[in-house]
């Protein structure tokens, strides 16, 4: 029952991420443009590789694969995105983006302790809590 | 558990709850906006409403901070944010695709949040908490 309940959350932690690589990687261009608007460099290398992040990322906390390191990354850049994206406070919205994006942080960090569950592929490897 | 990872749950659970602080805090501290911004919504009563949205978000956030009772508050938390931001941002911002976008960006964050609340709620916040890592 347990881990068919943290099956679910992975899903919820998983979705957002993988529309937003699918989006980024099949509007490279788009999404170059976007990202210089915030001064970041690198152009669609730039854009490729968070998308990339963002779709394998969220694809391997959707099946539990290496599930760990996964939520570490995809922790590390929902706050980096926060403090590039959304610091323009003045804007209510953006503040609550910056707050939405550092609780979404805290859910991986939860993840990253305790591991996906027996419904993944880290556990069908032999992943469990007690060699953590 | 090592101290590595209560600490880690600690730090999660501070993440988690700061948007839900803010938002209590916020609502608490101007009732009659919060309530304009239910009635909006075609939500209500939407005085009585606003007070207890605060009152249940600044609760429910300080319960997740100071780990009590963490596995029940992130489960109800869970099952808020999820109702919360279909009824505010879902379908929201109307002909503005920019203000479309963030609602339903918004939505989809809610919504992961949720997710991360929901994994907290079965394995619960770890001995730096006054639940103090009883199951």
């Amino acid at each position: 029952m347990n881990s068919l309940i943290v099956l679910i959350g992975r899903i919820l932690l998983a979705v957002i991420f993988i529309l937003a690589g699918f989006g980024k990687l099949t509007d490279i261009s788009g999404t170059a443009g976007y990202f210089a608007s915030y001064g970041l460099p690198g152009g669609a290398a730039t854009a490729a590789i968070a998308g990339l992040i963002e779709l394998l990322g969220g694809l391997a906390i959707l099946i539990g694969f290496q599930t760990r390191i996964a939520a570490w990354v995809l922790a590390a850049f929902s706050v980096a995105t926060a403090l590039i994206a959304h610091m323009g406070w003045s804007d209510m919205m953006q503040l609550i983006h910056f707050q939405k994006n550092l609780a979404i942080a805290g859910g991986f960090l939860v993840l990253a302790t305790y591991g996906p569950g027996a419904l993944s592929v880290d556990a069908r490897r032999g992943w469990t809590l007690a060699n953590a | 558990m090592p101290l590595a990872s209560a600490s880690l749950l600690l730090i999660a659970r501070v993440l988690l709850a700061a948007m839900f602080l803010a938002s209590g805090y916020s609502a608490l501290s101007n009732i009659q906006a919060t309530a304009d911004y239910f009635g909006g919504l075609g939500l209500g009563p939407s005085v009585p409403l606003a007070w207890a949205v605060g009152l249940f978000e600044l609760a429910a956030g300080i319960l997740l901070v100071v780990g009590f009772q963490t596995r029940a508050v992130a489960a109800v938390l869970a099952l808020f944010s999820l109702a919360a931001t279909f009824l505010g941002h879902y379908g929201q911002g109307g002909d503005d695709p920019t203000a479309a976008f963030m609602h339903s960006q918004a939505l989809l964050k809610d919504i992961a949040v949720a997710g991360g609340l929901i994994a907290l709620a079965v394995h619960g916040a770890g001995r730096l908490a006054v639940d103090g890592g009883r199951e």
